[in-house]
Parts: structure tokens; sequence; C-alpha cells
């Protein structure tokens, strides 16, 4: 029996980035369209799920949301693991929030994919009368780790879906050129089209499934990552 | 229906590796009785998390001492006590420390979440024990038929 998802794609992201610079208020803008001004620091980590239509292909977003103090550090970490996308956020009213970019991208760096993408994200766009970083340093530390880059407001909603649309269709791009195969478990992405419309190469490195023959001559019928867009 | 709306807490259904399970409890280990705080958060953390049900009664047994020692982890305390005892089952006491966060914050929207799934856990068990008891009486019923018809025979 073949499962029936609206979706073709599943994605694991991670949100990741100081206390307070909005994270989870970015989550829940993106997942639920609300915004609270008073909520709590997360616990340890919280989950939220979203389908986004990226490039034609439907992509289910299940992202993780982390703490982010300090005391969670080491909790938080065994999360990054297969995630195939990487929302780092501070907070442009708070300039330290800027400031201890590096150290969350060296240990997402270390401990993700080495194809995950990762978003930088400057958060409470709104307040532009209490910015403390500009946007162009924002832009340009980006640019120096090859990160996308994005300012977005949680509480206006401004430019946030664009942070998860632009990972998903980057994702999707890099499953089509063959360069993320889902098949692999610590992936970051599985796909969860049918079976049969599964590309032979693929199904052929997933352990126990067979290559699928579509036709009655045997290589020449067969999909493959190039032509299909799925693994 | 979209699972956005289901409650969910992530740290109630995910489970850490063997391995890296056992790193936290080799650093709690090898700091011994004066183990640090934060040590000792991160090993009841990973046990609490855990499948095997010793391991969840080590992590809140470990949870509940550094709730009585460390006031300033109150909140996460409260939080992973409702977690282990959710996934033991004991969900009057998870119920207890639930409530307690939500007492301190109302807002919460993790520790609503939690609150629902052990709602919901409660009132699924209690409608299977209905469904039981319920076939239990039915059962007693046919019995008694059964012997009332036999001796009227």
């Amino acid at each position: 029996m073949v499962a029936v998802y609206n979706y073709n794609y599943v994605a694991k992201f991670i949100v990741i980035g100081d206390m307070g610079c909005g994270k989870s208020s970015l989550l829940r803008q993106f997942t639920e369209g609300a915004f609270s001004e008073k909520t709590n620091h997360t616990i340890g980590v919280e989950f939220g799920t979203k389908v986004v239509e990226a490039d034609g292909e439907r992509v289910k977003i299940q992202a993780w949301d982390t703490a982010g103090q300090e005391r969670f550090r080491s909790v938080t970490r065994s999360y990054y693991r297969g995630s195939i996308g990487t929302i780092l956020v501070y907070d442009i009213t708070n300039r330290e929030s800027f400031e201890n970019l590096d150290r969350w991208l060296s240990d997402a760096r270390q401990l993700t994919p080495a194809k995950s993408i990762f978003v930088l994200v400057g958060n409470k766009a709104d307040r532009e009368s209490q910015r403390e970083v500009s946007e162009s340093d924002g832009e340009q530390y980006a640019k120096q780790n090859g990160m996308l880059f994005v300012e977005a407001s949680a509480k206006t909603g401004e430019k946030v879906e664009a942070i998860f649309l632009d990972l998903a269709t980057q994702i999707v791009s890099l499953v089509r050129s063959g360069e993320v195969n889902p098949a692999s478990p610590d992936s970051g992405v599985q796909c969860t089209k049918p079976q049969a419309f599964r590309s032979s190469t693929s199904s052929a490195a997933g352990a126990g499934s067979r290559p699928v023959n579509v036709g009655s001559s045997g290589g020449s019928a067969r999909f493959s990552i190039g032509s299909m867009s799925c693994c | 229906m979209s699972d956005s709306v289901l409650p969910y807490a992530a740290d109630a259904e995910q489970s850490l590796t063997p391995d890296e399970l056992l790193v936290l409890q080799r650093q709690f280990e090898r700091e011994g009785p004066r183990a640090r705080i934060q040590t000792k958060f991160n090993y009841a953390w990973g046990l609490i998390k855990s499948t095997k049900k010793r391991e969840q009664q080590l992590g809140v047994r470990l949870m509940h001492e550094i709730y009585d020692e460390h006031a300033e982890r109150k909140r996460e305390c409260l939080y992973y006590l409702a977690i282990g005892y959710y996934k033991m089952g004991e969900y009057a006491n998870a119920r207890v420390y639930i409530e307690q966060l939500l007492a301190l914050e109302p807002g919460n929207a993790q520790a609503r979440s939690l609150r629902e799934l052990i709602d919901q856990r409660v009132s699924r068990d209690g409608l299977i024990g209905l469904a039981v008891s319920g076939g239990a009486i039915a059962l007693v019923g046919i019995v008694a038929a059964a012997i009332f018809k036999k001796r009227s025979q």
C-alpha cells in the first residue's frame, strides 16, 4: 500500500541564535501567522511544521526551534545532526547577538551535513529606530560565510515566509542536481513520492529497495536523477 | 489535517543515540559526586529522553535532585519532570509538574502543549479502561445469565 502525502519532500531545518533574538517568534509567524509580544524563553527544543511550494515541489518543512540560552547549548547540539537547512538568527537591535554569530556558525558547520544550506536572518527589522547592526554588516557577514541573507520581522511578518521559501528552493535544486541524496538517512531530506517514481540510481543505494523498471526495455525506461525531480 | 495544530513536545518524542547518551553518562561519572550542575542536567535530560524505563526513572531522580538544589533551574526541571513522568505513564505526577510550570508561566506554549498531550493520553487510557471494564461487566452478565438459565432448567 502506498501512503498518499500532499507533499513530495520532507526537509529538516534547525533555527539557532542567541537568546531573545526571536527564533520561536519567527517560527510561529511562519507556521501560524501569529505573533505575541510576550513569550517565554524556549526550554530545550521545540518543533514546527508547514508545507510550502518551492519551484513546483511541495516541501514539508520540519523546523527544530532551539533554546538560545547557554545552559541548553549541549542539549540543542543533538538536533543539528541531519539538518539540511540552518536558520541563523540575530537581533538587529542587539549588537551582541550579531557578535556571537561566529560561535553558532562554527557549531552548526561542524554538526550539520556538509551540503546544509544556511540563511542568516536579521530579525526585528520593524524596530528601525533601535537598530544596532546595519543591513550592510549583516549582508557582508552572510556573504563572507556563504549564507543567504534576509532582514525580517516576526512581528509584522515581513520576509518571514521568504526565509523558509528561499531555503526550500535551494534544497530542491540540490536534490535535482543530485548533490543531496534523499535516500541517505542523514541527508536531512526525505522523498515521499511513490516508489515507482524513484530513480534507479537512488533505489539501488537505499537498503532493501529494488531498482524500478518502467516499460519493457531494461535501462532505457528508467528514470534518472537528471530528468526527474525526485530521489 | 495539519499536524502543526497538534500539540507537540519535541523532547518527549526524540531519543538520543546510545553513543550520545554514553558521552553524557561518562562526563557525569568522570566528574563524580561533585559533578557540575550543567553536566548533571545534560545527563538527566538524556536519560529522560530514553525509551528505556530504567533510564527514564534515573533521569527523573536526577532531575528531582537538580530541582531541589538549584532554584534558578526550576522551569526546565518542572518541564522535564513532567515529560519524564508522562513517558513513564505516570500521568498524575506529570500533571502536577506541568501545572506548577503553568502557574509560573501561564502563557508558555510549550507547557500548554505538553499538558494537552498528557490530557489526551489520560482520556485515551480512560476510554480503554472503560471499554475493558465495560467488557468485564458484559462478561459477568453473560455468565450470570448462563448460570441462571441452567438453574431454572
